[in-house]
């Protein structure tokens, strides 16, 4: 069940974020959207969930169109984790993490599955504090635990990292990792080509509305594209340790 | 506090509230003798227990209302009065008094029009959006521009009496009132509360944003028009027979809310009750204080809500800087 887009546009303002890109997203595996600031990422990143209007094109997951789903089935489907984070009123941890079971709606089970979310995220022994009680990290990790208690098949992350120190990268890396390997599907928007080289089985690369590369990471992270799409100059090694970036200079 | 007691405690204080209601006034009437004698019959059926009931359901129309209107705003200073729909509901009313038409179910029928046309109006401008600030532009768009047609309708009054019979209106009061008012007003409080009753969990998944919510498969169009209609039942009737009483809906759910999970969903039922207690107590203070003539309710309730507004207006800034 891959979700493959094809010829999607996005315009906001009479202006093209978006033009025509095409692709697929292999199930089960992390999927990176790379590119510099403004290249579209997050447009397409929602454009994916269904979230946002698509001018032309199609995005079908499997057989089926996501614009066709009635929104309780795609939402049961696809997890959508924003940039922003925003919580209004002041309630605890375990309701923010309750709040994922939304489009469910069933009783039984759900507590299970908020229990298991606040332990993936490593956020239980937060459970009776209130959002504005919370750090940025935290507040970033109990949003991510939101997301997991609805158990989507399909998780899409705009720079989850953005807020966490670098242990809690290591363990947001590592819990993507064994979601995937648990068959989940991940597409995650990342800034750093580091992380984003260790981290993904693919990566797709986007500049100025459109899709520069895309493919397997050590196919599409190469210093030829990087120099072409960030204008910077790197070294790229492949060992053992998986796929390293040094030596990075502006051009 | 846990939800189920916080029912208990404020559904016994609107039962003792209510009971102060009945006997209160410029007739005391002693609990011994309640029901002894015609007259105290009388006071009580025919005066008391409507005003009473009806203070009830406009306290808990208003008291939702509010708590409804902040939870889809995300804002602990909305008021159901900045939709418009109170103010289109008053309009269409004093539209029958200037046209000097008499008949019960006339004045509250024009306002219940009035209301619906706000909120046909509101809809249309809000459009499918569902952008916040757009909701909110149009809700005060209407606002002023109901605000400034009562405004020519008292000018133009044909007689100083219909002027002035609309500024008394206008300042919105619960004496007087029959059971036929509770007729009219019950049933269509109790759509509207369905209405925002429905709405309740799509208000929680707000909490996180306009578009987490939809993630989650919440239909933003589909809760814009719900909360209209909920809004517009419990507003636009309630000011059909009371006139404007205003800040019950700012108040009461900001009181309850520290008192809860702060859930904009766990506030809706208790909201309603506390609202309904406000109402009944300002009531029976305006008929105790001794007076030549009895004090508006709207106007009592403006005057012990603006403070409140500006404390906490004051309490917000404060935490910002």
């Amino acid at each position: 069940m891959n979700l493959a887009f094809d010829n999607i546009s996005v315009t906001a303002n009479n202006k093209q974020i978006v033009s025509n890109v095409s692709g697929q997203v292999e199930t089960g595996k992390i999927t990176a959207i790379i590119g510099p600031n403004g290249a579209g990422k997050t447009t397409l990143l929602s454009a994916l969930a269904g979230l946002r209007a698509i001018n032309t094109g199609t995005i079908y997951i499997g057989d089926d169109n996501i614009h066709q789903m009635s929104m309780k089935e795609r939402a049961k489907l696809i997890g959508y984790l924003p940039q922003r984070s925003e919580v209004n009123w002041n309630i605890s941890v375990r309701h923010i993490v309750a709040l994922g079971r939304t489009p469910h709606y069933r009783k039984n089970g759900d507590e299970k599955a908020i229990q298991n979310a606040m332990l993936m995220a490593n956020v239980q022994h937060l459970a009776d504090r209130k959002s504005d009680h919370l750090s940025g990290g935290e507040l970033s990790r109990v949003l991510f635990a939101r997301l997991l208690a609805g158990e989507p098949e399909w998780i899409l992350l705009d720079e989850p990292m953005a807020n966490l120190d670098l242990a809690h990268q290591f363990d947001m890396a590592d819990l993507l990792k064994s979601l995937a390997s648990h068959g989940k599907s991940i597409v995650i928007i990342m800034h750093d080509l580091q992380q984003a080289a260790q981290l993904a089985d693919n990566v797709i690369i986007m500049n100025e509305g459109e899709i520069n590369a895309e493919g397997p990471t050590q196919e599409v992270l190469k210093p030829r594209i990087i120099e072409h799409v960030f204008g910077i100059k790197v070294d790229i090694v492949y060992d053992s340790g998986g796929i390293n970036i040094h030596n990075i200079l502006r051009v | 506090m846990k939800q189920s007691y916080l029912i208990i405690i404020l559904s016994l204080s609107l039962l003792l509230t209510a009971i102060l209601s009945i006997l209160a006034g410029k007739v005391w009437i002693s609990p011994l003798e309640f029901l002894s004698g015609e007259q105290n019959t009388a006071i009580i059926f025919e005066l008391r227990l409507p005003r009473t009931l009806l203070g009830i359901i406009i306290g808990a129309a208003l008291g939702m209302a509010g708590a409804a209107m902040q939870g889809f705003l995300r804002n602990p200073l909305a008021d159901p009065g900045l939709f418009g729909i109170s103010s289109s509901a008053a309009l269409g009313a004093i539209f029958s008094i200037f046209l000097g038409l008499s008949g019960f179910w006339i004045l509250p029928l024009f306002a219940l029009l009035g209301a619906a046309l706000g909120m046909t109006l509101l809809a249309l401008l809000a459009g499918r959006s569902g952008s916040l600030i757009i909701f909110t532009l149009a809700g005060l768009i209407l606002s002023s521009l109901t605000g400034s047609l009562t405004a020519l309708l008292i000018s133009l009054a044909p007689n100083p009496f219909a002027s002035s019979e609309i500024i008394t209106w206008l300042m919105g009061a619960i004496t007087d009132r029959s059971w036929n008012d509770i007729y009219f007003t019950a049933p269509l409080v109790m759509i509207g509360m369905i209405a925002l009753l429905c709405i309740a969990k799509m208000l929680d998944a707000l909490t996180l944003g306009q578009e987490v919510a939809i993630s989650m498969g919440v239909n933003i169009a589909m809760l814009q028009y719900l909360l209209v209609i909920g809004i517009g039942f419990t507003v636009g009737a309630s000011v059909a027979v009371t006139g404007i009483i205003g800040f019950v809906g700012l108040v009461v759910p900001h009181l309850m809310r520290p008192l809860t999970d702060e859930k904009p969903s766990s506030l809706l039922i208790p909201s309603a009750i506390a609202g309904a207690i406000l109402i009944l107590a300002a009531d029976s203070i305006i008929r105790i204080i001794p007076s030549a003539s009895e004090l508006r309710l709207g106007i009592t309730m403006s005057l012990m809500g603006a403070p409140f507004f500006l404390a906490l207006l004051y309490h917000m800034r404060r935490r910002l800087v």
